[in-house]
């Protein structure tokens, strides 16, 4: 594990972008957050950014049924979850499914 | 200054709020609000001096949100928070069913699914659930119907709050929300091999008028037609128990029913095939009875006379409180109808809307 606390960038969703507790610069910039695995980030989302992360995630701290994580590429479905470990440099992607009717 | 109604409709893909004089012909559109998101239910406040109209729209992705309007619905603005259960409750918020008025000018009570409902003091900013039916000891054993596992009906009604929960049945508190006991005498549920249990109905609606206190409707899950006397209800005392007033309509199966706001003992349904869930042969009627479901009358004027196989749900339909109050229903296909005269003559108000889900007026 890194003695440090990782730091990633974190894409959320356009929607949500509004709900950021302080403007983004710029349109694709994203957001700055540090933890060591996606639970973490979560919570420092939570933290920092709490109108965002309401619309994220449940009462139970999970993401909602028609939202998706990525880590890189991955899906943390694919890798551990919201166990799934971060290294610095890593993107995070917050994504709406593709769903609706 | 000519009275103005306000209508506000949700729908499956947003909000839209129609507003006007009550007596022209057209009303301004307003919307859709919350494009791409689903309403199940509306409301329009008005305990203070500048009406509100409260949208509450469920994201499928990012989860529900109230929006309170202050403008007749030009503008909506957020609460702080909306209702959630506890972190360690094991249930989480899938959808709001109901929003109705409290005591005071600032509270609110809110229906839920799965079943339960919250409260909030300062005019939805924060919510607490209510703990007597929340935590009943039968919320857990309730089971969703076709809908969900709702809590859609909240009425305070006789110095009792009523709460309607499909499938649950009927509870009521006589001591302030602090407990709920099932009251379900007569309330008949044709899916369940004991026909007549303590609990587990599906009710759709529940509707009352203030100067009769004692008295109740309700439209409950019909049993036509093996046994159509299990849909249209009425109690006479309180809602400890309930008996059929469905003879004479054409099916006792429906979703909504709603009381003439200055006539006590008028009623409206909108029967529907059991099987189908759309209007009995396709031609399309709202029936009104004007002595609490003795007898009951057809009202099509207006109305598609054949081919017409909609579904108006659970809070599709309402009545404005106007000198001469309009019938509004919304349907599943889209279409929102204004009946005049309490119903003796519709005409087509928005005829391509996103299926409705509720329907909510007022004259302001």
């Amino acid at each position: 594990m890194e003695a440090t606390v990782p730091e990633v960038r974190v894409m959320i969703p356009q929607a949500l972008r509004s709900f950021c507790s302080e403007p983004l610069p710029l349109r694709h910039a994203g957001l700055s957050l540090a933890a060591h695995n996606v639970r973490d980030l979560l919570a420092e989302l939570a933290r920092q950014h709490p109108q965002v992360y309401v619309r994220l995630c449940d009462e139970r701290g999970d993401p909602r049924p028609h939202i998706n994580v990525f880590v890189n590429d991955d899906h943390v479905r694919a890798r551990a979850g919201l166990d799934t470990p971060l290294t610095s440099g890593d993107m995070v992607t917050i994504l709406p499914a593709v769903s609706g009717g | 200054m000519p009275a103005r109604v306000v209508v506000a409709v949700g729908t499956k893909k947003g909000l839209f709020v129609f507003a006007g004089n009550s007596s022209a012909r057209r009303l301004e559109l307003r919307g859709p609000f919350f494009p791409g998101m689903p309403l199940n239910t509306t409301l329009i406040d008005r305990r203070s001096k500048t009406p509100k109209v409260i949208a509450v729209p469920s994201s499928p992705w990012f989860g529900t949100t109230i929006q309170v309007s202050k403008d007749l619905g030009k503008k909506f603005k957020p609460t702080k928070s909306a209702p959630a259960f506890a972190a360690d409750d094991g249930r989480t918020l899938k959808n709001v069913w109901s929003l109705a008025p409290g005591g005071g000018t600032s509270e609110f009570l809110c229906g839920v699914e799965p079943a339960a409902l919250f409260r909030s003091g300062d005019g939805g900013d924060t919510w607490e659930k209510v703990p007597g039916i929340t935590d009943h000891a039968h919320a857990r054993q309730w089971n969703p119907g076709n809908g969900g596992l709702c809590l859609h009906t909240i009425l305070r009604h006789g110095g009792a709050l009523h709460l309607g929960i499909s499938t649950g049945g009927h509870y009521a508190s006589r001591d302030g929300a602090k407990t709920f006991a099932p009251e379900n005498a007569g309330i008949g549920a044709a899916f369940q091999p004991n026909k007549y249990p303590e609990f587990g109905q599906c009710v759709h609606k529940i509707a009352a008028h203030p100067d009769h206190p004692e008295r109740l409707y309700m439209q409950n899950h019909g049993g036509f037609p093996e046994d159509p006397t299990l849909g249209v209800l009425r109690s006479d005392d309180g809602g400890k128990s309930w008996k059929t007033i469905a003879k004479g309509l054409p099916s006792d199966f429906g979703f909504p029913i709603v009381v003439h706001p200055h006539k006590p003992e008028t009623v409206y349904v909108v029967p529907l095939e059991a099987a189908t869930r759309t209007c009995p042969g396709g031609r399309p009627a709202v029936w009104r009875s004007e002595n609490a479901g003795d007898k009951w009358q057809k009202l099509t004027d207006g109305l598609p006379k054949k081919d017409a196989w909609f579904t108006v749900l659970r809070d599709g339909l309402d009545i404005d409180d106007g000198r001469r109050p309009s019938i509004w229903f919304g349907t599943t296909t889209g279409q929102l109808w204004r009946g005049r005269d309490g119903g003796e003559s519709f005409e087509c108000v928005a005829s391509a809307l996103p299926p409705i889900h509720c329907v909510k007026a007022a004259v302001v």
